[in-house]
């Protein structure tokens, strides 16, 4: 028995709504059921057929490779643009500019059609002998123009970003590290950035599954992506809305790892700025059901 | 007194039409400590930034150990150096924040050695060893695995210290190094500092520690609105004050 008994609140409209939401979606369950035009068999049937796994292999590739093109490509944009160098800064704003202002499906189409008017790529002396020279259309396949297209432009939006994380970086932090006597490169990429991942990586994780997404685009010129290859089988056999759920549930797998992968991630890069666990609050179906799992009151002793 | 190891020589500097620093001259010898007081907005903290060129002054020279900071002396003129050379210049020259600024990512012993490691000073192996030595003049032996938030505002600043003195600076500079502590922090702060003097550290420090100031400063600078209006041995300026803006600041802060 203690002192002071407490009887916590609670919460019965929070019952009532979800056997509301309970009973909605088993109504709509039930009417999908009984739709005699959708063929359920067909879904497991194509799940893991070749052309859907190998689609998969695209899609992965397509999005992992211009996430990195776009990392890479984002970090320099961003130092660029906080530079003392102004035509370094102009540099990067007009690139930002243009790939940030044109939509990313006229890019695709863009670069997959670029051949028309540059038929060949050489590098060569100026009047003088060529050294190398290649087809356009040889060297730009739709898996390399997808790569360049998303690459380019995601890396325009992570400039942003990144960009952003520096900035959040208290300005101590790099006064401190040319104070001691680091070159200016060392203190960006061991002082500044590490620090500024931790802000740079909550919104990368929201790009990367935006990406994961924006890659069906590149089944406009035929990548052979996830969604290329549902269109590809839906094309002969016309269950159109059966492959469509296909692609979509290997979609949701997919965004759901990378949303496991980031939770893993930001943990890591909160070395030194971790709240302690029981600072956090209680999960989400404690706070909804539980009764008295207030706040954790304990923090963990930090002396001021 | 032994040789001047810092020289600043007629530095002023504006921002805009605004001066801040009116053709300051001072030189602080080798073990030397020199404290610059002075109410706030007087440009103390900048000339001390001035001294490791975190701000540039915009007429005038400082000279560490007669090395033109920022600079390089040829032909006659002085000519600008780029960021690595002058990293390679503040490398000899610590400084303390008022603000501690200990990198949040790292722990006490990352911070210690990185510097030292990655400009090639020293092995690793031989940094934590210095490291280690370092902490247990400060009195934090056990805290080389804890991160900067995990530690009391005196013990990051004595962290502070540390790091800096791990490349054995030329000279140590302190912006206010107590100001952002609670009271009770302050005492074992200037215990470390007063350490170091006495082992003849060579010290300039902007600071309100008055105190501290007559017991460990050998020289005090008065700055006023950008220029020192007073300076001299400690004991006389802060004593026996001849200028009416000292007399009045110092019957303020007391």
């Amino acid at each position: 028995m203690t002192e002071f008994p407490i009887v916590r609140r609670r919460h019965p409209w929070r019952w009532v709504l979800s056997l509301l939401l309970l009973a909605l979606a088993a109504a709509l369950a039930w009417q999908v059921s009984r739709n005699e035009v959708f063929d359920f068999a067909t879904v497991p049937k194509y799940m893991f057929d070749p052309r859907i796994m190998s689609g998969l292999v695209v899609t992965l590739y397509v999005t992992i490779g211009s996430m990195l093109i776009g990392l890479v490509l984002g970090v320099l944009l961003a130092v660029m643009r906080i530079s003392d160098n102004p035509v370094l800064r102009a540099m990067a704003e007009a690139f930002i500019w243009f790939f940030r202002g044109t939509p990313v499906l006229v890019q695709l189409i863009f670069w997959f059609n670029i051949g028309i008017i540059f038929p060949s790529l050489a590098i060569g002396i100026p009047g003088g002998p060529m050294l190398f020279e290649i087809s356009t259309n040889t060297l730009m396949t739709a898996a390399v123009t997808a790569l360049l297209g998303l690459g380019l432009n995601e890396g325009a939006y992570m400039s942003e970003i990144v960009r952003a994380g520096i900035v959040s970086v208290d300005r101590g932090q790099r006064e401190a590290a040319l104070a001691i006597g680091l070159p200016p490169q060392r203190v960006l990429f061991r002082i500044v950035l590490p620090q500024a991942l931790r802000v740079i990586i909550p919104p990368t994780g929201n790009q990367f599954i935006s990406l994961l997404k924006t890659s069906s685009l590149v089944s406009v010129i035929a990548a052979g992506d996830l969604l290329t290859q549902a269109t590809r089988i839906y094309n002969e056999n016309f269950r159109i809305l059966e492959l469509l759920v296909v692609a979509s549930i290997w979609y949701l797998l997919l965004t759901t790892l990378a949303s496991i992968g980031q939770f893993y991630i930001e943990r890591r890069f909160s070395r030194g700025f971790a709240i302690p666990k029981s600072e956090a609050g209680p999960s989400v179906l404690k706070q909804f059901f539980g009764r008295g799992e207030g706040k954790a009151v304990q923090q963990e002793g930090r002396p001021s | 007194m032994n040789a001047s190891i810092v020289e600043v020589r007629s530095v002023s500097k504006s921002y805009g039409e605004f001066p801040v620093l009116k053709n300051v001259s001072f030189e602080v010898a080798d073990g030397e400590v020199a404290c610059i007081i002075g109410p706030s907005g007087a440009g103390k903290s900048t000339i001390l930034r001035c001294i490791n060129r975190l701000e540039k002054q915009s007429s005038g020279m400082i000279f560490v150990s007669g090395d033109p900071i920022g600079f390089r002396h040829e032909g006659g003129k002085y000519h600008e150096l780029d960021e690595r050379e002058v990293a390679a210049q503040r490398a000899g020259i610590g400084m303390v924040f008022q603000r501690f600024n200990l990198f949040q990512h790292m722990t006490v012993m990352q911070n210690i050695i990185e510097a030292p490691v990655t400009l090639g000073r020293m092995s690793k192996a031989d940094a934590v060893e210095m490291a280690r030595e370092l902490l247990a003049r400060v009195g934090l032996t056990q805290k080389e695995n804890d991160y900067p938030a995990q530690l009391s505002g005196g013990q990051q600043q004595r962290v502070a210290i540390v790091r800096a003195l791990a490349m054995q600076p030329k000279v140590l500079l302190f912006d206010e190094p107590t100001s952002a502590l609670d009271p009770e922090l302050v005492g074992e702060v200037l215990s470390v500092m007063k350490d170091l003097a006495e082992a003849g550290m060579t010290m300039i420090l902007v600071t309100h520690e008055i105190g501290f100031a007559r017991e460990v400063a050998d020289t005090v600078y008065f700055m006023v609105d950008g220029e020192i209006v007073e300076q001299g041995a400690a004991a006389q300026v802060l004593t026996s004050p001849g200028h009416e803006r000292t007399k009045a600041f110092l019957g303020r802060v007391k």
